[in-house]
């Protein structure tokens, strides 16, 4: 397996003076599907989002398949960026649009700035991009309205937005944070089967450790910004996962911060 | 206990001056503009017998020659606002924070936007007549500015109040500047778009009734017209027609916006 991503001494500062990453080092081999767990505010979701520079990284060096993305010119970034598919907590669907159109954004990458504006998406585009929402179980809602949907169906939108794109990796920043039991099982199936056929690399936020040790083949352990744990499931015990989530105990299981007001 | 008491009495001596500020200002204000309140009740009879005993019967004779002024207002207002829209949209989508390509320009274009807002529209209307001469020109010009001023600010503002959670998805995929307007931001602020506009047309239909008063063309110069020739009757009938117009105007926007939002 060849290495798709390197992070080098990965650290980020925001204007208000926290720091949400201080220095990680990541490798990712391609094809590898990996949870990223830890409590809120650790710095999973800043981590995710600077290896596509939707946050711009403050220090450290980020190489996907070779190219220095912390370097690369609007050019350059938008062409790293169409090999790097997003899954995102809220969906972030365009609401207004349709189901298909929704996930045909996710071949705007690869096309002329022109034809993408005026959405010219060729006949093979459209034939995947169906394809790929039968296969989620969407075949019912192609040309609904995105907000017609339910938050489980939105997020396998998503899901397929960011495999339309036939990416190299997928970062999924906790997809399934704002979903049900049921609708998550579906929609991590769903991310972690498709990774898994078409050879995808896969960064995937959680917070909930059960659902890390079942889906991923490694585990990354982050805590106010550093790395703490970096490891097969397997290895993940309870002595680590206590030492990740150190004083936010109650984030570990299903439901994380929901279930805590609910008993409070 | 004691503290809860001084607070309430602070706010009940803080009413009481502003109150006090308040009528002196207004005691002051009418003495200063001598407002003859007498005059003012003596009128009231006057503005009736003028409404009711010279306005009326509105004189229907001339319905006709009112035909071309109407068709003129609306076409005012009807150009006025396709091309007010077209310009207000390109420096919205400059001077909206989310979609501005550089600070300056968003800065700029927000003083120049203000400026021409900021300057009343009768003033604009009064400067360009000057210019151009009495006609249609200035009216179409004064409208233009009109619309300008007030839409870049209000489609800025609805540009920047749409989810920038689904524009960070399609930048996510590596789309361009344009591919983002067009796929991610334009969709979600049709709705805006379009009421804004619509909007837009009944104010400049209101407005260019008005424009005629100072000589810049439409159904408001025959206002001025008959209004100068003693003829009320027929002035009575021109403001009829134009509050019908008005009516139906809204009518009918308030129709299009049923059907399309």
């Amino acid at each position: 397996m060849s290495t798709l991503l390197e992070i080098k001494g990965l650290t980020k500062k925001y204007s208000a003076g926290t720091i949400a990453l201080n220095g990680i080092d990541l490798q990712v081999k391609s094809k590898e599907f990996i949870a990223v767990i830890g409590p809120s505010g650790a710095g999973k979701s800043t981590l995710l989002r600077c290896i596509n520079r939707l946050v711009e990284p403050s220090s450290g060096s980020i190489e996907f398949e070779g190219d220095r993305v912390d370097q690369a010119s609007a050019r350059e970034l938008r062409r790293v960026r169409s090999n790097i598919g997003m899954i995102f907590q809220h969906y972030n669907l365009v609401n207004r649009l349709s189901v298909l159109e929704n996930v045909l954004h996710g071949r705007l990458g690869y096309m002329s700035s022109i034809a993408g504006m005026f959405s010219r998406y060729s006949e093979e585009d459209k034939k995947k991009s169906i394809a790929l929402l039968h296969k989620v179980g969407l075949e019912n809602e192609i040309y609904k309205r995105a907000d017609e949907l339910s938050g489980g169906q939105k997020q396998r939108v998503g899901v397929c937005r960011a495999l339309a794109q036939q990416p190299r990796l997928i970062l999924a920043d906790e997809p399934i944070a704002s979903l049900d039991p049921k609708s998550s099982a579906i929609v991590m199936d769903a991310i972690h089967r498709n990774c898994v056929e078409q050879g995808i690399a896969c960064l995937v936020n959680l917070h909930q450790v059960e659902v890390a040790k079942q889906y991923a083949s490694r585990i990354i352990g982050i805590k106010n910004g550093m790395m703490v744990f970096d490891g097969p499931p397997e290895a993940l015990t309870d002595y680590y996962a206590a030492l990740i989530y150190e004083g936010k105990e109650s984030q570990m299981y299903a439901g994380g911060e929901q279930q805590d007001r609910r008993y409070a | 206990m004691k503290r809860a008491e001084m607070i309430a009495r602070q706010k009940k001596a803080k009413r009481l001056l502003s109150l006090f500020l308040f009528v002196a200002a207004t005691i002051f204000s009418i003495w200063f503009i001598k407002f003859d309140i007498v005059a003012f009740f003596n009128g009231i009879p006057l503005f009736l017998n003028f409404l009711f005993v010279d306005f009326m019967p509105p004189n229907v004779n001339d319905l006709a020659k009112y035909v071309r002024p109407v068709l003129d207002t609306l076409a005012f207002g009807v150009v006025a606002t396709v091309i007010s829209s077209v310009i207000a949209l390109v420096i919205a989508f400059l001077m909206a924070h989310n979609t501005a390509p550089h600070p300056v320009v968003r800065v700029a274009l927000r003083s120049v936007v203000s400026f021409i807002r900021n300057v009343p529209f009768l003033v604009w209307a009064s400067i360009l007549v000057v210019l151009f001469g009495v006609g249609t020109m200035p009216g179409i010009f004064a409208l233009i500015s009109l619309g300008i001023g007030f839409l870049a600010r209000l489609y800025a503002e609805s540009i920047e109040e749409i989810d920038k959670h689904a524009v960070e998805a399609v930048e996510a995929t590596g789309a361009t500047y344009l591919q983002k307007l067009k796929q991610a931001i334009i969709p979600q602020f049709m709705p805006g778009y379009i009421s804004w506009t619509l909007f837009m047309f009944e104010i400049t239909i209101r407005a260019s009734a008005i424009l005629g008063l100072v000589g810049a063309g439409g159904i408001g110069s025959q206002i001025k017209l008959t209004m100068d020739l003693f003829q009320y009757s027929k002035t009575a009938t021109v403001v009829t027609i134009m509050i019908l117009m008005i009516l139906a105007v809204e009518y009918v926007t308030q129709r299009i916006r049923e059907r399309l939002l």
